[in-house]
């Protein structure tokens, strides 16, 4: 069993009539990456921004290294923090970002150098060390943005959206990078809107909504958990379903989608079975544009517990 | 680690030509063109533009105008038989600062106190006010010093109409004289005179007017760059807000401390090294006495170095944008420019705006460069400006930490 590195127990704070953080308890250990997923407005970043000393809890506590990062320098010291945006300065070369972020986290003499060096190789930009950063493309500067939290080799990484906007290629470069990372031993916590990215390197995932942490587990133990053996079933429309296709849909045990006109779900039965509630749909005025069956993911997963959450949220009504 | 922010600082600045050019030449540019203008206003009337007319075109009006175009003055607008109506274009349309005619049917040059209009006519736009005063000082030089006859003439007509009749034989020796006097003044032999006689001037402060403007402007020019461009690094504060920067510097052991300290010492060398720039243009191209007064110099530059960093960084850590960082200083330093002395000096203010300028750094800076370069004081007369510049510095500089932590915490 590898060492906690980050400790959050019942974490709570609340801004003017909104709770931004209600009761969150979720631990990070070492040699571990762990995905924070969620919608808008979750909690997620407050949650990070707690983690990195930002931020002053009206209950509860966050513990980096058993300190808290509020007050603790030496736990302020063992994270390292890669924000969404491009946190370097454009008018520096990579070299020179990486030299005084060096200098800022605290390290000194040659080890400067060395870390500058071993970055820039993690990152693959030896060759345009040089460069101002400006002139780096965007998944060049998001990886020289993330090699910039892991300068001072920090006990926990903390990361938000670290491949937003960033094409496929560098997306991969930058999974094989956090997984570098945390083959080295680096705790892991990145947030990220993509289900797709989680499941692909992430060890564990949690979910968030209203500022509470719904869920959290392995991966492979959260699909499971919610699609048991069965297939995701994605079934999209030409329109948005009608009040009785969506009976037909929620009968079939598919959940929808951020798009009205797209469910998903466990797909149980044979082809005939997909074929029946094809057929179902278009006797009440749905069009299918498309069915899909595939491994199922944390996309779906995330549906589900959406529906389970409005269905409480119904029944609670 | 506010090394650390310091060669950052130092490292966006080379790499930024533009705040470069910004920083360093714009300043030395802007203060040439300032010490030009000033340098050539030693106090008089030389680059005024007059227009003429003779409508009179007599013997005396010829003498006078001789005499005023002879002094160098000023520059002549237009021929000098041109119409009164031609003139009156002239100044309204801003060609000539000023005009003066000889209108026909005005009284003579020698009826000092007659009636009917005055001989001489000046013709003037309100809005250059004192090109109309300073000209009729200079004729009123001219008349004397070119018709000496005629003024002295008119005095003597005066003396026997109020208070002694004079005999003839006193009329005929003073005619006499008087005549003497007019040729000597038209073959140029003899020069007459003027009130100017009675005056003698003694300048006690600095070494020239000339030089006074330029170590003046030297102080104002550089103190108001000096504020502009302390906000383009100042608002970095705020960028690295925007740009995640600070997230990432605030979760490392230095904290906002190391922040805004480093900013603030580079802000200060930057700003030192952009004020020695323009002081050694002013010493060897103007001889503005630097050498004599490096100590002061020294100290006050210093200080306002601080002030305005200072300044800058609480500005940069009140506000949310860097736009509205740049606006709010923009405005800031544009009052306290005017009302400080750095684009128009002080004494030219009326009152109340003078006293409303020791609320402005500006006010301190200049009022202390002005005592060491302009009447040579000692370190122990600008105690008082370099006290309050050091206060604002420190002080600012604390509020800027207190309210940059405030804000990067939620």
């Amino acid at each position: 069993m590898s060492a906690t590195v980050l400790k959050i127990s019942n974490a709570s704070r609340a801004f003017v009539g909104r709770e931004a953080l209600h009761d969150v308890s979720l631990n990070v250990a070492a040699g571990e990456i762990v995905a924070l997923l969620g919608p808008n407005g979750a909690g997620k970043t407050t949650l990070l921004r707690a983690i990195a000393g930002r931020l002053q809890l009206d209950t509860g506590s966050v513990l980096v290294m058993g300190k808290n990062p509020l007050n603790d320098n030496s736990a302020r010291s063992a994270l390292g923090i890669v924000p969404q945006t491009i946190a370097l300065y454009p008018h520096l070369t990579a070299r020179h970002n990486l030299d005084v972020l060096a200098r800022l986290s605290g390290l000194k003499g040659s080890a400067i150098k060395k870390a500058v060096d071993e970055a820039l190789t993690c990152a693959a930009l030896q060759d345009r060390a040089d460069d101002v950063l400006t002139n780096l493309s965007g998944g060049m500067q998001r990886r020289l943005n993330i090699v910039a939290g892991t300068l001072h080799h920090p006990r926990l990484l903390l990361l938000d959206e670290p491949t937003v906007g960033v094409d496929m290629q560098a997306r991969e470069l930058i999974h094989v990078l956090l997984q570098d990372l945390r083959n080295a031993g680096m705790a892991i916590l990145f947030i990220t809107h993509d289900f797709d990215q989680a499941a692909a390197i992430a060890d564990r995932a949690a979910f968030m909504a209203q500022g509470k942490l719904l869920l959290e587990g392995s991966v492979a133990g959260l699909i499971k958990d919610a699609f048991g053996g069965a297939k995701e079933g994605v079934v999209e429309l030409l329109q948005a379903a009608n009040p009785e296709a969506q009976q037909v849909l929620m009968t079939s045990g598919l959940s929808s989608t951020d798009e009205e006109r797209i469910w998903s779900g466990p797909l149980t039965g044979n082809y005939a079975d997909i074929t029946r509630l094809e057929h179902h749909l278009e006797t009440v005025g749905a069009h299918v544009a498309e069915i899909r069956i595939r491994e199922p993911g944390l996309g779906g997963v995330f549906m589900q517990l959406m529906d389970k959450q409005l269905g409480q949220t119904g029944t609670a009504e | 680690m506010t090394g650390a922010m310091f060669r950052v600082m130092l490292l966006t600045l080379i790499n930024d030509r533009g705040a470069l050019v910004m920083a360093f030449l714009l300043p030395v540019l802007f203060f040439l063109v300032m010490a030009a203008i000033f340098s050539s206003t030693s106090g008089g009337p030389a680059q005024m533009r007059v227009a003429f007319a003779d409508e009179v075109q007599d013997e005396l009006a010829l003498r006078l105008l001789t005499e005023l175009q002879s002094s160098g003055s000023f520059q002549v607008v237009g021929d000098i038989n041109q119409s009164r109506a031609q003139v009156e274009m002239l100044v309204a349309k801003g060609t000539a600062d000023v005009g003066v005619v000889f209108p026909m049917g005005a009284r003579a040059l020698d009826d000092v106190a007659g009636l009917g209009p005055a001989p001489i006519l000046i013709v003037s736009d309100p809005v250059r006010g004192v090109a109309a005063s300073m000209l009729s000082g200079q004729i009123q030089k001219a008349y004397f010093e070119a018709l000496p006859d005629v003024a002295l003439g008119s005095v003597v007509a005066v003396i026997e109409d109020q208070f002694v009749e004079l005999s003839p034989e006193q009329r005929s020796d003073i005619a006499a004289g008087l005549a003497e006097m007019g040729a000597g003044a038209r073959m140029g032999t003899q020069s007459g005179w003027s009130f100017a006689e009675m005056i003698d001037r003694r300048d006690v402060a600095g070494r020239s007017l000339a030089t006074n403007h330029v170590a003046y402007y030297a102080g104002a020019v550089a103190f108001m760059f000096l504020l502009f461009s302390c906000m383009q690094g100042a608002v970095s504060l705020t960028e690295e807000r925007e740009s995640g920067v600070l997230e990432r510097i605030m979760a490392g052991p230095g904290g906002m401390a190391v922040l805004v300290n480093g900013k603030f010492m580079f802000l200060v060398v930057q700003g030192f090294v952009q004020m020695l720039v323009i002081f050694l243009t002013a010493w060897l191209v103007y001889e503005v006495n630097l050498p004599a007064h490096l100590t002061e110099w020294f100290l006050i530059t210093v200080l306002a170095c601080m002030a305005a960093a200072g300044l800058s960084l609480l500005v940069a850590a009140a506000c949310h944008t860097p736009g509205q960082a740049r606006s709010l200083w923009t405005v800031i330093v544009l009052i306290a420019s005017v009302l400080g002395g750095s684009m128009v000096p002080r004494f030219f203010m009326p009152i109340w705006m003078r006293e409303l300028g020791w609320f402005t750094p500006n006010t301190w800076v200049l009022e202390a460069y002005s005592a060491v370069f302009w009447r040579d004081a000692g370190l122990a007369e600008i105690l008082l400006p370099c006290g309050l510049l050091a206060l604002l510095g420190l002080l600012s500089l604390l509020a800027a930490q207190w309210l940059a932590l405030k804000r990067a915490r939620l």
